[in-house]
């Protein structure tokens, strides 16, 4: 299974582009797909009072078959910190190899100094 | 002698009706680059119409660590340019995808080695951790459409009353993107 570059003909005036290509956007990373549970748990526990009696997630991984544990990916980043996950631990191994933790909120930094509208003010700009 | 091109490439945004298929500027303009022969990036500006300047978005973080170098500069702006802010890619976007530079045919041969030289996941870091590793590995074979793609993933997760919950990567094709999917005729001035 390869991935054919495009390739670009010229005919007279008329540009045409042909692509044939793979369409792995469609897959679903484990991430993602465990939110899909601590939602439902998240929206089950809305009847529970004492916040001390939720049951919340705590830690995340995301591992390959040689056992290297992988930071979520980006639609995994950004639906944990966007929706109230940003403190839960993602287990990640660095370019060293050794395990080192990371709270979700951290995988997206905003970017420093002032200006930058971050996620939250984003959303807001978008619901005002 | 060394030669140097610099071609500016400048896209918008691309949304459809349903937004999760959605591309934005940035990754489209990227996609340019696929007509020249190894570009090096050498800075992304982000421009916006908003008072203040907005950062790139999370997968457009991802999309441009496999294209740029990590040090690359990106520029945000606002439309009138009065406000300004600088960072790198790096910065953006920690603890990027180890095997991301990695062609298909090498892809395995370099995750063995690099696994090679893990340090195990144990309980230290918080209780249960260990469990939920090996719950993970146990389900990565039901990833098993290795023929898209030979990288298998598992995730976990572990809830505050020690409730483990594991799923793993469902890799998809959609075979009806050929040619006339991605057909694209446009017109030159």
């Amino acid at each position: 299974l390869r991935v054919i570059p495009s390739k670009l003909f010229w005919v007279t005036d008329i540009v045409i582009i042909f692509s044939y290509t793979t369409e792995y956007g469609n897959t679903l990373d484990p991430i993602t797909q465990l939110v899909v549970g601590m939602e439902r748990r998240r929206v089950q526990a809305l009847d529970i009072l004492k916040s001390s009696d939720r049951v919340v997630p705590k830690v995340l991984l995301q591992v390959d078959q040689f056992g290297v544990c992988h930071a979520p990916f980006a639609m995994a980043r950004s639906i944990l910190t966007e929706h109230g996950y940003g403190d839960v631990l993602c287990i990640v191994h660095d370019t060293f190899g050794e395990v080192a933790p990371h709270e979700a909120v951290s995988l997206v930094p905003a970017p420093s100094g002032d200006y930058p509208l971050t996620h939250d003010d984003f959303s807001k700009i978008i619901v005002d | 002698v060394f030669f140097f091109f610099y071609i500016l490439i400048i896209l918008c945004a691309g949304e459809q009706g349903y937004i999760g298929g959605a591309i934005c500027a940035e990754r489209a303009a990227l996609l340019q680059l696929s007509h020249y022969k190894d570009p090096i990036i050498k800075k992304v500006i982000v421009t916006t119409d908003s008072e203040s300047p907005i950062a790139p978005g999370v997968q457009c973080r991802e999309f441009m660590l496999s294209h740029a170098a990590l040090d690359t500069p990106i520029v945000m702006a606002n439309g009138e340019s009065s406000r300004i802010s600088r960072c790198t890619l790096q910065e953006l976007y920690p603890c990027q995808y180890l095997y991301r530079h990695q062609r298909r045919k090498s892809l395995m041969c370099f995750a063995e080695n690099f696994s090679s030289n893990t340090k195990p996941v144990t309980d230290n870091l918080y209780p249960g951790t260990a469990e939920l590793f090996e719950k993970a590995m146990a389900v990565i074979v039901h990833d098993n459409a290795s023929a898209l793609h030979p990288l298998q993933l598992a995730g976990g997760v572990l809830y505050s009353n020690g409730d483990i919950e594991v799923s793993w990567m469902m890799k998809a094709l959609g075979m009806y993107v050929t040619v006339d999917d991605m057909f694209f005729a446009c017109y030159t001035e």
